[in-house]
């Protein structure tokens, strides 16, 4: 009895220091977990061990407190054991789900400990209560006394029923036999009784059964909870392995198909990507001189856009640079050379008629460098195709995550910097050389469109956007006469004839499939459901600190619903598959609308989009949203045909001396073959002549024509394509006044 | 007399339930009870008796209770509830019934027996 209640106080004893664990944990946000929940469990066995050794001396011998160490030490070392196969499950399976098995392998041991100690203590006392001590045994013959126990063994019931019914089968065989005068006879009635006894295993069966309808209910409630908890964990550990075990199986190769894909059947002397790399290849760095040109000349590089940071780095450049003899100053360099980039990006983004003198100055010097870079972009845009054999850059090739989007920050600059020779050139009066700059750009940004990653596809709408919004700038600003005006018109009507403006999902959706492949387990047992441990690596690339995540998770009630699901209730493979076909076959459609049509059949695109993904956190995670590249490719659209249009309307200007009254007389006329489209009103853009200039506009993503008045930034110029006002392409904003 | 096990099966409930209305007893009190007001003709065995008085202690027409008896050792002794007794009462008219029945079949066998 005093060892129950010193093995019932012990436990108590840890479990209070779990749970101070616990709080420790939570106050340092579980960052060195799972230390306190051991240090907690630790304290709270030392505690009670002091109590126990000081209430030894009263109430408990050294014999008791012999016989609880091996338990306690048992428990522990089962614990320790589970701790142990914890750290391995989170080694070789699942990080991300740290510390999740630390948990489990933890309570699991201490669980398996406790019960096997629990058992051994039970079978401890039973076999005392076997050997029939105090039960009256002693006075029954031991054929008698031998027959009850078989019984009660049998019986295999709690031990306190057990003791009833053994006394009770006693003290009848004892009345039975009180009559016997001698031992002789007793041993023969006892004989007798055994004999007429019936089946030993059948009574026990039956007494059993007796005694449990005899139970109260809330005894048999306790007894089906037990039982169901049981099942549940038995159930929830089968499952377990069926979850660890299984693997994903690679079947397909989709970086090869989407290679195969956008690989024309053509030579390759007609693939632009050659060039456009070796381009890439000749954009020079910074030099060191250019770096100290831009010190020197820091308050014309950049104007409100990075004040403080320039000064910091005017200052570190003068130190740096100034010294070439250090090679100390290496690595500062190039971080110098690395923050100066970014800085110069910015003004490499701005149009050359926003620049100031002395920043169109720093320009040429740029654009001079960048001479030969832009030559082969100018020859590649010339050539009819682009393709690149899309390889990733992790060790396996074959990896769609992986795989390397081909310099597209390089090409992004590369195409500001023929944007700002355009602008540079028409200053100089060489129109026809910037125009063919822009064609080049436009071509440059139609390479990229096509079945490629969307990334690539919306760098490559930003060219085209660029390159039309530049041409139609150029043409507003100075004088060009009707024959370049209808070569360039010419020109860029046959560029884009045939071009659908439609954006293509194929590469994402070859992405997605190849993630499902890599993030569901196939074939043998465990196949179908999410394996964790390729979503925790590709956790880690959405999210910075997955442990922190999986730490959240756990602690977090309102996010167990969600983990649960992954861990049960997940769509499998098949069906993630299924409702990846049904997300992107939606988006190819809707992508077929433009925006009016959208607006005007009432469609909720992003909820219809998020309906269909719903309860799958597989492509929660990684299918992209796609709203705004629909309303940003219609956009493009609605920008190529205003350019096309307004050359148009230019050249029947110069022809005819005056705008036509509206853009049917320009049709009609032979200008134009049909009226730009306002992707946002579906009706044609709006067009109005006003004497001696004219203005085209679209109505923008409010859908509403505000008259030709478009929306202002904070300087109170022109912003395209807010949310309120109309977007104008002609006549071209009066940014600045050129200088 | 050996009886086939379900036919004792039925019987044996109203019968325990019959002797224990006389009084409390315990187990082996109640097989000898049953044995003298039967003429040895209806013997319970330990293996039919205690689980049927746990039965009937389920379904709460007997109550046990452990008392010491200060010149032997500890019993269990059994008693009647009342929701035994009536019980007692339904079976014993069903009995009747049945035995009024089998007499007009057996032609007045069984009344004769």
């Amino acid at each position: 009895m005093k060892i129950k209640k010193l093995f019932v106080r012990r436990l108590i004893a840890i479990i209070l220091g779990l749970c101070a664990g616990i709080v420790m944990e939570f106050d340092t946000s579980g960052l060195i977990f799972p230390t306190f929940l051991i240090i907690g469990v630790l304290a709270g066995i030392f505690v009670e061990i002091v109590i126990e050794v000081i209430r030894g001396t009263l109430t408990i011998t050294r014999e008791d407190l012999r016989k609880m160490k091996n338990p306690v030490l048992r428990i522990l070392v089962a614990t320790s054991i589970g701790l142990l196969a914890g750290i391995v499950l989170e080694h070789i399976a699942i990080w991300a789900a740290f510390p999740l098995f630390f948990i489990l392998g933890v309570f699991a041991g201490a669980a398996f400990g406790t019960t096997i100690e629990l058992v051994r203590y039970s079978r401890s006392m039973r076999r005392t209560f076997l050997e029939g001590k105090g039960l009256g045994m002693e006075h029954l013959p031991v054929s008698t006394a031998e027959l009850i126990r078989l019984v009660i063994k049998k019986m295999r019931y709690r031990r306190k029923v057990c003791q009833d019914v053994q006394e009770e089968l006693a003290a009848h065989f004892e009345d039975e036999l009180k009559d016997c005068e001698t031992d002789g006879d007793r041993r023969q009635k006892a004989k007798a009784l055994i004999a007429g006894f019936g089946d030993v295993k059948l009574l026990a069966v039956l007494l059993r059964r007796a005694k449990k309808r005899c139970r109260p209910l809330w005894r048999t409630m306790v007894a089906r909870t037990f039982q169901t908890v049981g099942v549940l964990i038995l159930c929830f550990i089968f499952y377990m392995v069926w979850f660890l075990t299984g693997k994903p199986v690679i079947t397909t190769n989709y970086v090869a198909e989407l290679n195969k894909k956008v690989r024309p059947s053509a030579d390759e002397s007609l693939n632009a990507a050659p060039l456009y790399l070796r381009a890439v290849g000749l954009q020079k760095e910074l030099s060191d001189d250019f770096i100290l040109f831009l010190a020197e000349n820091r308050q014309v590089v950049v104007d409100e856009t990075f004040p403080q940071r320039i000064e910091v780095l005017a200052g570190k450049i003068d130190r740096v640079f100034s010294d070439r003899g250090q090679k100390d100053f290496q690595e500062e360099r190039q971080g110098i050379r690395d923050e100066v980039s970014k800085v110069f990006d910015e003004l490499l983004k701005k149009k050359y008629n926003e620049l100031t003198i002395e920043q169109k100055n720093i320009s040429k010097r740029w654009i001079q460098e960048q001479e030969d870079a832009l030559e082969l972009v100018v020859e590649g845009s010339r050539r009819p195709y682009y393709w690149r054999t899309y390889k990733s850059g992790g060790d396996n090739p074959d990896v769609m995550l992986g795989v390397l989007l081909p310099n597209l920050s390089d090409f992004r600059r590369l195409a500001y910097v023929l944007r700002l020779r355009a602008g540079l050139r028409a200053e100089q009066g060489r129109y026809e050389e910037a125009f063919d700059d822009m064609k080049s750009c436009y071509c440059f940004g139609q390479h990229l469109r096509g079945d490629k990653f969307l990334v690539e596809q919306l760098v490559g709408m930003a060219f085209e956007v660029i390159s039309v919004q530049t041409i139609r700038d150029i043409a507003g600003r100075y004088k060009i006469d009707s024959k370049l005006l209808t070569d360039i018109h010419r020109n860029f009507e046959q560029i884009i004839a045939g071009e659908d403006f439609i954006t293509s999902l194929e590469a994402e959706r070859l992405f997605i499939y190849d993630e499902i492949q890599r993030c569901f387990t196939d074939g043998r047992f465990g196949g179908g459901h999410l394996y964790l441990s390729r979503i925790s690596a590709l956790a880690s690339d959405y999210q910075d600190d997955v442990e922190e995540m999986v730490i959240e998770t756990i602690f977090s009630p309102q996010q167990w619903p969600r983990a649960v699901k992954v861990l049960f209730a997940h769509p499998d493979k098949e069906q993630t598959r299924e409702t990846a076909d049904r997300y992107y076959d939606f988006w190819t459609r809707l992508y077929r609308k433009t925006p009016g049509q959208i607006k005007a059949e009432g469609i909720d695109a992003e909820k219809e989009a998020l309906e269909i993904i719903e309860g799958n956190i597989f492509l929660q995670i990684l299918a992209p949203a796609l709203t705004r590249v629909n309303i940003i490719a219609y956009r493009r659209k609605t920008e190529v045909h205003a350019t096309v249009a307004v050359l148009a309307l230019l050249r029947y200007q110069k022809d005819k001396g005056s705008f036509p009254e509206d853009l049917e007389q320009l049709i009609s006329a032979g200008y134009l073959k049909q009226p730009p489209d306002d992707v946002f009103s579906e009706k044609p853009l709006v067009y109005r002549n006003t004497e001696e200039d004219f203005i085209l506009y679209s109505v923008g993503p409010d859908f509403i024509d505000d008259g030709g008045v478009s929306s202002k930034d904070r300087k109170g110029q022109d912003a395209p394509w807010r949310e309120d006002g109309d977007t104008i392409f002609w006549p071209v904003a009066k940014l600045q006044a050129l200088k | 007399m050996k009886f086939e096990s379900q036919l004792l099966k039925g019987i044996a409930p109203v019968v325990v339930l019959e002797v224990l209305s006389c009084g409390p007893m315990y187990g082996y009190e109640l097989s000898q009870a049953i044995e003298q007001r039967s003429s040895q003709i209806l013997t319970l065995g330990k293996g039919t008796l205690y689980p049927l008085l746990y039965n009937l202690e389920a379904k709460k027409l007997v109550k046990g209770r452990w008392e010491n008896n200060q010149s032997s050792r500890k019993r269990r002794y059994y008693s009647i509830t009342g929701r035994g007794k009536d019980q007692l009462a339904k079976q014993k008219a069903q009995l009747k019934e049945l035995t009024t029945g089998l007499n007009l079949v057996f032609g007045g066998a069984i009344a004769m027996a």
